[in-house]
């Protein structure tokens, strides 16, 4: 079937349904809509978890909000308080992927994954994902 | 929680990858690596992209949910992820050719 129209009406969310927040704080005037419209319409937040954005430098982690403002990779904090705010539940994403490696990580196998394994703990007993973590 | 993300993609992707291998170990590895360190309330979930409409990775991605699942490896979701493409763009971002993507 081409150029057919489809109008879809969203009716419900008694499910998960969510969005990334990767614009969150980053829309001036207009962030409070944002978040308003985002947690009016979503029930999940996902959030960056890449480890180069959050550890640019080893051991120098971006996690608070105050930190360095990148473009779509607002702080972790700043997504966590604002699923806590609304409610919603939050996901991060991606944990661990090939093109989400610091240019700081070790290029021996063994090495990364010591360095990976510490972030990953890092991830688990700071605050970033406690009592929100999905 | 999204723990091992598009590794499908890695061969073409990033080949210099460390952890990189033809059987991707450092999936179960870091799915069980996860599992070790966050909490059970934490949901880790394996996800690839590019799958639907392509045959032979979507069968891959089974294949390989079902060895993970026959080894115990935890993994409590598995991510279907989708991009806005065409077929023609969907089979560039399959092979990596980042470069030639209408839709970053």
């Amino acid at each position: 079937m081409n150029n057919a129209r489809v109008n879809i009406t969203q009716r419900d969310h008694d499910f998960i349904f969510g969005c990334n927040g990767l614009m969150l704080g980053q829309l001036g005037e207009n962030n409070e809509l944002y978040e308003q419209v985002f947690a009016r319409l979503f029930n999940l937040v996902t959030t960056a978890i890449c480890w180069n954005i959050a550890e640019p430098e080893r051991g120098k982690f971006r996690f608070e909000e105050g930190s360095e403002e990148i473009f779509r990779r607002p702080p972790l904090d700043r997504v966590r308080n604002f699923a806590k705010k609304y409610h919603l539940k939050l996901k991060g994403q991606p944990l661990l992927a090939d093109t989400w490696i610091p240019e700081w990580a070790s290029k021996d196998p063994d090495e990364l994954k010591k360095q990976i394994r510490n972030y990953f703990q890092v991830l688990a007993e700071g605050s970033v994902f406690s009592g929100c973590c999905e | 929680m999204d723990a091992v993300n598009e590794a499908f993609l890695c061969k073409n992707r990033t080949p210099d990858f460390p952890l990189y291998d033809e059987n991707l170990s450092y999936v179960p590895w870091a799915l069980n690596t996860a599992a070790e360190i966050f909490p059970d309330s934490c949901i880790l979930e394996r996800n690839e992209a590019s799958l639907i409409n392509y045959g032979e990775a979507a069968e891959r991605y089974f294949q390989e949910i079902k060895k993970l699942k026959e080894d115990k490896v935890r993994i409590d979701a598995v991510g279907l992820q989708v991009h806005m493409f065409n077929s023609d763009e969907g089979l560039r971002h399959l092979n990596g050719d980042y470069l030639n993507l209408r839709y970053q």
